[in-house]
């Protein structure tokens, strides 16, 4: 998971703010008909991003790539509105941060999305925050994105980002045409552009960029190697928080049974699921009938079916957004108990969710040898 | 007044396989012990990880299931399937603490009256050592 | 197939929603019931998907897309399966404003003709017969002989008026309460009248259904009946029509009624503190519940507790902050829709009053009334409920 050595790169130059420079490429885009539509984080009056879907290049000025936050929905889940029931006719250019790029590669997977003429452009990610800090952020008058490339510089701390991020070791989409890196270049007044693919070669070109061979720089390597240090250490915490039936049933105490984190996880994209059909509160029910009048009790039986059931059925496509977290409105920190759930099993499979289009997720093939330990 | 723990096994039994064994089992007179509550699948391919983990949260202290024999399935490849299905569920019940002992997974054929005795015997003993299922308790605790 | 009725500034909030579920956690349906579906977001995701396939992302890149049946099939149950009470929109920190956006949601499935059964009952008997129980409303004023009020004026000019709420008018566990208002506007001498069987219902269920069209034709017919008559004061003791005539009759109508809109507890206070009604407290545990149009919505909280606090030295708060109480279940045509799931919401409100020792739970609304006692007899719990203006006649001996 170590970044490749990059074939090739176009330099842009500073025009003012970072978000003018990274927009100048975007507005190139719609300009020069490279690409019909632009799906983009847009930001609104009060300083949140939403995405929205843009066709003319004077809406570019309102675009904030950069701004370290995932408002309710990853953006893969977007895409997957968009694509899923019949395949683009006109060229579409979708922004994305690395975890979103990576739900899109899953979904593609899943047939939810579908790619054709649908063009990639990631947005290197440091990290983000989580909606309601973010909020905060702006009543006191910070600007989110200059906090976010300061603690980029300084480090030391956790920055405040959510707890997902503070342990991504994919600061670049590892699916993408085209990606707009900023981190280390920004220092020097430069947005670097890296051409992944040959569409993505195709599509500079369009604009008239010249693109170079160029070298991977150190400094991202070296956050890499950090962060997987504090993986670790997350991970063995969160095994040890979540070890055994009596910590778990206490972690998932205030637990309302609300599935808003099944709701928002873009994994999750079926439209019948069996924890809202009828037959699965039953545990429920069952208590139901000799419980005075004050109310519907979860038992703690029922979340647990729901929270072992559900990291069961997709953790092996977990991409470690942690937007569970971000929506849980009784603010436990299900990433830890998702995010290692998640990661045992992909370990176990040898699976990269999100990588790579071709990689078959683990429960769509089987080979006779193999698990031979898990029987008997 | 200390009466042996006697373990609640559910098997998931596969209809072309295992469930047919328990049947030869039982005609041919194989003594197993009476821990067993056995539940014909249609094919172990067919067994959901909600079955299980709701087997483990309704009380159960161990879950059964009674599969083919690789390349033996009636339906090609579902043994292959509930393989995987399995070691995502061990591995998860792993992560959380939770004895992944209890899960057991079996290739039995039609014919293998004796192992299917066997294999319920074994399940039986272990898990009589490992005693009561702790997601047993958390049934009623309702506060 | 586009929903038509959709300001731009509405939707824009649907889309501003960011999923942080906070207003989950206060829904009362899904507290009583724990079904998924009742929840807010669920709808707002149903609405943002036809909104998405109609006149959002999906319709500007591949046209207008049919909805498919399923999520209608989903959305009937999520979205009719509410009792409107707002407190979606208490809890919601970024100005989304949900409660607001199932009135528009509504109003959408009806315009597609998807709403349930009992709502198209309702809607065409609003639309014939101006009420929502389909019956003739000729004999609106029948309570008057049915309960032997004697004095049951119905002038052409007065300073106050009485505005009868359907539901006072027609469904006779509240009848009582238009009969406690009338018997103490009566030993007031005050110069009021009835507003007589020319009186159609407010509007406000036929907003909750969605039909606009009707709820604009009855306020205009209501505003001009109430105008005619030289009304200074309109009094209404149903926290709907209250919320609806004071807050919505402005942006139905087009322009500001002359006249000025007070619930009953609001008159009497007034009077109270001007010294003509005078109060004594007795012993007896009183508990208030908030009507949601009352109080969340309406903004009438102190009102209603400055009374019972001077008619009990026992009045106790149900729990929470003044004005944000769990509702009873009975808005929104919850009834129409699922009574049962409107008995699981009355039972919780119910119990809540039964462990704080509650002897009368007072409310201040017909519909409010008519859930706590069904709650309480579903219940089998032991308490009296009451609305606040009998509770007044009783203290003031008049019945």
């Amino acid at each position: 998971m170590l970044i490749k050595t990059i074939t090739k790169t176009v330099i842009l130059k500073s025009r003012g703010s970072l978000t003018e420079t990274i927009n100048s490429f975007l507005y190139l885009l719609l300009e020069k008909n490279a690409l019909k539509w632009l799906l983009a984080p847009v930001k609104d009056e009060s300083g949140l991003v939403h995405p929205e879907l843009l066709s003319r290049e004077d809406d570019i000025s309102r675009i904030n790539t950069i701004a370290p936050l995932i408002p309710g929905e990853n953006m893969g889940t977007t895409v997957s509105l968009l694509t899923r029931e019949s395949p683009l006719k006109e060229k579409l250019g979708v922004i994305l941060r690395p975890c979103e790029s990576k739900a899109l590669v899953e979904l593609a997977k899943y047939r939810q999305i579908s790619t054709e003429n649908l063009y990639v452009i990631g947005v290197e990610c440091y990290g983000t925050y989580h909606v309601l800090k973010y909020r905060e952020m702006l009543e006191e008058g910070s600007n989110p994105s200059e906090e976010m490339l300061k603690f980029f510089l300084d480090r030391g701390g956790d920055g405040g980002f959510r707890s997902s991020c503070l342990v991504c070791l994919t600061p670049k989409p590892p699916y993408s045409d085209v990606n707009i890196c900023y981190l280390t270049s920004w220092s020097a007044g430069e947005v670097v552009l890296e051409i992944k693919t040959d569409r993505g070669l195709e599509l500079v070109k369009k604009l008239g960029y010249e693109a170079k061979r160029k070298a991977t720089e150190g400094l991202l390597r070296e956050i890499l190697e950090e962060r997987r240090k504090e993986r670790e250490k997350f991970f063995a915490d969160a095994k040890k928080e979540l070890n055994g039936v009596d910590k778990l049933n206490e972690f998932f105490e205030e637990c309302i049974g609300c599935h808003n984190c099944m709701e928002v996880c873009p994994i999750c994209f079926c439209k019948e699921c069996f924890f809202d059909s009828e037959r699965y509160p039953y545990v429920t029910r069952k208590y139901l009938k000799w419980r005075l009048p004050e109310g519907t009790v979860l038992l703690p039986n029922s979340k647990l079916q729901f929270h072992i059931g559900r990291t069961i059925h997709m953790g092996f496509s977990c991409i470690h957004c942690g937007l569970c977290e971000q929506a849980c409105p009784k603010e436990i920190p299900l990433y830890k108990f998702f995010g290692l759930t998640a990661e045992r099993v992909q370990k176990l499979f040898n699976y990269h969710p999100g990588e790579n289009l071709d990689e078959k997720p683990p429960i769509q093939e089987f080979r006779e040898e193999e698990f031979q330990e898990v029987v008997g | 007044m200390t009466e042996e723990f006697q373990p609640l096994i559910i098997g998931f039994l596969c209809r072309w396989c295992a469930s047919a064994a328990a049947d030869l089992a039982g005609t041919t007179r194989i003594q197993y012990p009476p821990t067993l509550r056995p539940i014909r699948v249609n094919c172990s391919g067919s067994v959901d990880p909600i079955y299980v983990l709701r087997a483990f949260l309704e009380g159960a202290d161990g879950v059964l299931i009674g599969a083919c024999h690789p390349g033996d399935c009636h339906y090609i490849n579902g043994n292959l399937k509930v393989r995987r299905r399995v070691a995502i569920i061990k591995e998860v019940m792993e992560a959380l603490g939770l004895e992944k002992e209890r899960l057991m997974l079996e290739w039995i054929s039609t014919s293998e009256a004796v192992k299917f005795a066997e294999t319920v015997k074994r399940f039986t003993e272990k898990l009589k050592k490992m005693g009561p299922s702790p997601l047993k308790k958390s049934e009623g605790d309702a506060d | 197939m586009a929903p038509d009725g959709l300001e731009k500034e509405k939707l824009g909030r649907l889309l501003k929603c960011v999923s942080c579920g906070k207003c989950l956690v206060e829904c009362p349906v899904y507290s009583a019931t724990k079904e998924t579906r009742h929840l807010p977001l669920p709808k707002s995701r149903l609405f943002r998907h036809i909104f998405e396939r109609t006149r959002g992302k999906v319709a500007r890149l591949k046209g207008v897309q049919p909805i498919e049946e399923y999520v209608f099939k989903r959305a009937v149950p999520t979205l009719y399966e509410c009792t409107l009470c707002g407190s979606c929109t208490e809890q919601c920190k970024f100005e989304v404003k949900p409660h607001e956006l199932w009135y528009d949601f509504r109003h959408v499935m009806n315009a597609l003709n998807k709403i349930p059964p009992a709502l198209k009952e309702a809607r065409e008997a609003i639309k014939n017969d101006y009420n929502p129980y389909g019956m003739n409303n000729e004999t609106r004023m029948d309570w008057v002989d049915y309960l032997g009020l004697e004095e049951a004026p119905v002038k052409e000019k007065a300073k106050i008026a009485y505005f009868v709420g359907c539901t006072e008018s027609f469904k006779s566990v509240a009848q009582d309460m238009a009969y406690s208002t009338a018997l103490i506007l009566n030993s007031l001498k005050l110069d009021w009248t009835f507003l007589g069987v020319e009186q159609w219902c407010c509007g406000g269920p036929s907003l909750m259904i969605g039909d606009v069209g009707t709820a604009k034709k009855l306020a205009e017919h209501n505003v001009n009946l109430i105008e005619s008559r030289n009304v200074e004061v309109l009094v209404v003791t149903c926290a709907t029509c209250y919320r609806f005539i004071k807050r919505e009759y402005e942006e139905l109508i087009g322009r500001k009624p002359k006249f000025k809109v007070m619930h009953g507890v609001e008159l009497v206070l007034k009077l109270v503190e001007e010294g003509k009604i005078k109060l004594k407290q007795e012993g007896e545990v009183i508990g208030y519940h908030d009507p949601c149009e009352l109080a969340r919505l309406g903004g009438v909280i102190e009102e209603p507790r400055k009374i019972l606090m001077q008619l009990s030295t026992n009045y106790v708060e149900l729990g929470g902050d003044p004005g944000k109480g769990t509702c009873c279940g009975g808005g929104g045509f919850l009834q129409a829709t699922n009574n049962e799931v409107r008995l699981k919401v009355a039972q919780v409100r119910v119990g809540q009053a039964k462990q704080r020792g509650v002897e009368v739970l007072v409310s201040a609304c017909p519909s409010c009334k008519m859930s706590l006692i069904d709650g309480k007899r579903e219940a089998g719990l032991n308490l009296q409920v009451k609305d606040i203006m009998e509770l007044l006649a009783e203290k003031l001996n008049l019945i």
